[in-house]
């Protein structure tokens, strides 16, 4: 069976055409949408704030298509626009709880995924995702792309402008954390 | 067709199992869902974010703002003619030319009306600096000249009486900006520098007598 789904390169060519741009914006959101979502949603834990943020993405694409040229693939250029606006909005969360203490924030990602309708994980899938939420901004995005996403290294390099050694040194550092995060408590629990 | 980014689940998993052996069996879990329809309704929810954002201004706004604001107006005298202008003429007028003149006129009061502004906003210690500095002036000019005028006087040993009498003798011979720099009133005093009896009330009334002892 055909692929019917255009390249990036007939994408930004049709965007670039007066009459074509926004049915070719259109096709490029349909295209990326849900890669993009999960990336981001693996991120930021719930549906809604994946939803600002990816929201927010397509907008910031909008604005800034006429001014790619096309020195990175395309994807990649989507991947690093929402990987940023992922962690900018993880700050912003983080800012908001800034007045909270450690505890009351891991209970508040508990809590919010034990109420939420889009999460059925279990307790070590929660564990998971508290554990994800404390690491370091840099050390979550590597972490996600590659535990959950098996992304290569060479890819993750291209959408983090960073050397694929310092990824692998971070992801490293993030899995023994998040090891050790859910061994603690799965021990505590016992 | 290639999906990018590329995974490569085998090597994380080997990779996964070396580092962090009990990790390995939920990296490929998925306990994530989506609202029903969501996909398909997200590219239109970012075409209204792109078109619809209601904090833009549109691109013409003020241009046309004038003419609205006018329309309004006139179907507001349409709907209740009492509100017309036109028909009610503004009762109150002024002389010719008195807008045109009126900087002018104002220019010239001010410059007949100038008054000096003495603030006595002063902290105590820049009180303390001042008598000092009059104070060795003072000490200074007597010391100068012992031989010509017999005026040395033996400030030690004036009573605060004495003190007082003389200041309330002399004051008239000091200016008052010296004077009002001794005081941390919170006031300002909108004063003529010839209101000397004014200021020798206000000194005789309002300076205790370690002030005038440490002015002298």
């Amino acid at each position: 069976m055909q692929d019917l789904t255009p390249s990036d390169e007939q994408l930004l060519e049709r965007f670039r055409q007066p009459d074509t741009r926004e049915s070719a914006f259109t096709q490029l959101m349909r295209k990326y949408q849900e890669r993009l979502y999960w990336h981001v949603r693996k991120m930021v834990t719930f549906h809604e704030d994946a939803d600002d943020v990816l929201q927010n993405t397509f907008v910031k694409v909008w604005k800034a298509l006429d001014n790619f040229r096309g020195e990175a693939q395309l994807y990649t250029w989507l991947y690093r626009i929402a990987t940023n606006e992922a962690l900018a909005h993880i700050k912003q969360r983080q800012r908001k709880g800034a007045d909270q203490s450690l505890d009351e924030e891991e209970s508040t990602v508990s809590e919010r995924l034990k109420a939420d309708d889009y999460f059925n994980g279990d307790e070590v899938d929660r564990l998971l995702q508290e554990a994800i939420d404390a690491l370091p901004d840099k050390q979550r995005a590597v972490f996600t792309m590659r535990y959950y996403d098996a992304m290569k290294y060479e890819d993750m390099a291209a959408i983090l402008e960073t050397s694929v050694g310092g990824l692998k040194a971070n992801y490293h550092h993030a899995v023994k954390k998040v090891e050790s995060y859910v061994k603690d408590r799965l021990n505590q629990a016992l | 067709m290639t999906r990018y980014p590329t995974s490569d689940p085998q090597e994380r998993q080997a990779e996964l199992a070396a580092l962090a052996p009990d990790l390995v069996r939920y990296a490929a879990r998925h306990p994530w869902h989506v609202p029903s329809g969501y996909f398909a309704a997200l590219p239109e929810a970012v075409w209204q974010q792109i078109n619809g954002n209601p904090t833009d201004i549109p691109a013409d706004y003020f241009a046309q703002l004038p003419d609205q604001v006018m329309a309004r107006i006139r179907a507001a005298e349409e709907a209740e003619p009492t509100l017309s202008f036109a028909t009610h003429p503004q009762p109150f007028q002024v002389p010719d030319n008195y807008f045109a003149t009126l900087p002018e006129q104002v220019t010239r009061q001010v410059a007949t009306q100038k008054s000096r502004v003495i603030k006595l906003q002063r902290r105590w210690y820049t009180a303390v600096t001042a008598a000092a500095v009059l104070a060795a002036i003072v000490i200074g000019y007597f010391s100068w000249q012992p031989d010509t005028q017999n005026t040395t006087l033996a400030w030690e040993s004036l009573s605060s009486t004495e003190l007082t009498a003389y200041l309330s003798d002399h004051v008239e011979e000091w200016e008052a900006e010296e004077l009002m720099e001794l005081t941390d009133q919170e006031t300002t005093l909108l004063m003529d520098s010839t209101q000397t009896d004014q200021l020798e009330d206000w000194v005789l009334e309002e300076m205790d007598v370690q002030e005038l002892e440490d002015l002298l």
